[in-house]
């Protein structure tokens, strides 16, 4: 049986994480909540409820959350690190799908909203596209859902990523982990519309600049 | 061929303007408790500047010796190329910094994670 940790990173998710984490337990996963330096009731809510959790001092935004979480699963002996969303977009059901196929031997599992089902066109899947484009013309490999951010890490990107991850966000990752030769696999999974909380790409500016960035990081650096 | 020539008023001027400059930054590195290494570059810095102005005509053979056509030209490649590497040398230095604080950040919030299990198996 492989040690699994689910890592949650959370910026004022005080309405979300009462339902989530719970439901996470409920299918027998252990879980960590990243709280990033939430504003709103996020650390007392955690305290409360004594859910497994790490009050970070000051903010280093998504990437750097993650990349904590994997340090801490890493150290702690996890074979396996997932990531969900403090939203509730992941439902946490399909969580062991993604851990089967990391049993199956894969390094890195991604889960997809697009494998079975027809992309939308909206702004957002657009940009999504692009970076489809962009990590087909560096690594010739064609991939579905590139800013997913549902996915299951096996030890050994575990152990790569919480020792030197330079990553933006997701899409950088993939294209990091498709060139460095890790088997990585997507699967089909259902996300569900953020119901509470803000989006960290509420603004239309900060998402051309991370599109931006992202590209650049997966023509260039990767 | 014509050397560098600046009037009297002006080349005074400047060493004045320069001595101050050289004096605020021994001054507030000092005060402003300045890493050592960072505070020596910045008084070379100042230093540098002062040899242009006591002997432009050095660093016109210099510029000379290049091939560089006319002297400003030389004076904009040499102070936008010394800039910009300190810059990016800067940008080097903060994301190492970012690196080593989001590891204290870590350890930290596993100091505190520690502390409250501590707390809750007294209770």
């Amino acid at each position: 049986m492989v040690k699994v940790l689910v890592i949650v990173p959370a910026h004022n998710e005080e309405l979300a994480l009462p339902e989530l984490i719970p439901n996470i337990h409920s299918y027998g996963w252990e879980s960590l909540v990243i709280n990033d330096c939430s504003t709103d009731g996020t650390a007392e809510l955690l305290d409360q409820h004594g859910f497994n959790h790490l009050d970070l001092v000051n903010n280093v935004g998504l990437a750097g959350v993650t990349q904590i979480g994997f340090m801490y699963a890493y150290e702690h002996g996890y074979d396996v690190a997932i990531v969900t969303d403090g939203d509730g977009q992941h439902p946490p059901k399909y969580i062991s799908t993604l851990i089967k196929s990391i049993e199956e031997g894969y390094d890195y599992v991604v889960g997809s909203r697009f494998i079975n089902e027809k992309k939308p066109i909206t702004m957002r899947m657009i940009g999504s596209r692009l970076l489809c484009l962009a990590i087909k013309l560096k690594t010739g490999k064609t991939v579905t859902d590139p800013t997913s951010g549902m996915r299951a890490l096996g030890s050994k990107v575990l152990k790569d990523f919480a020792e030197n991850m330079n990553f933006i966000a997701e899409p950088d990752a993939l294209t990091y982990i498709i060139k460095k030769g890790y088997k990585y696999k997507e699967v089909q999974v259902e996300m569900e519309e953020r119901t509470v909380g803000v989006s960290y790409f509420h603004n239309p500016l900060k998402s051309i600049h991370f599109m931006f960035n992202v590209l650049m990081s997966i023509l260039f650096l990767r | 061929m014509q050397a560098v020539f600046i009037p009297p008023v002006l080349k005074g001027l400047l060493i004045i303007t320069i001595l101050i400059i050289l004096a605020f930054v021994i001054y507030s590195s000092i005060k402003s408790n300045m890493n050592v290494r960072y505070a020596i570059l910045w008084i070379v810095w100042a230093l540098f500047l002062l040899w242009m102005v006591l002997f432009p005509a050095t660093a016109y053979k210099v510029s000379q010796l290049l091939g560089i056509q006319t002297f400003t030209t030389f004076l904009f490649l040499v102070m936008i190329g010394l800039l910009f590497m300190f810059n990016y040398y800067l940008y080097v230095k903060t994301s190492k910094m970012a690196n080593e604080i989001k590891r204290l950040n870590y350890e930290v919030a596993l100091l505190k994670q520690k502390d409250d299990k501590e707390k809750l198996e007294k209770e």
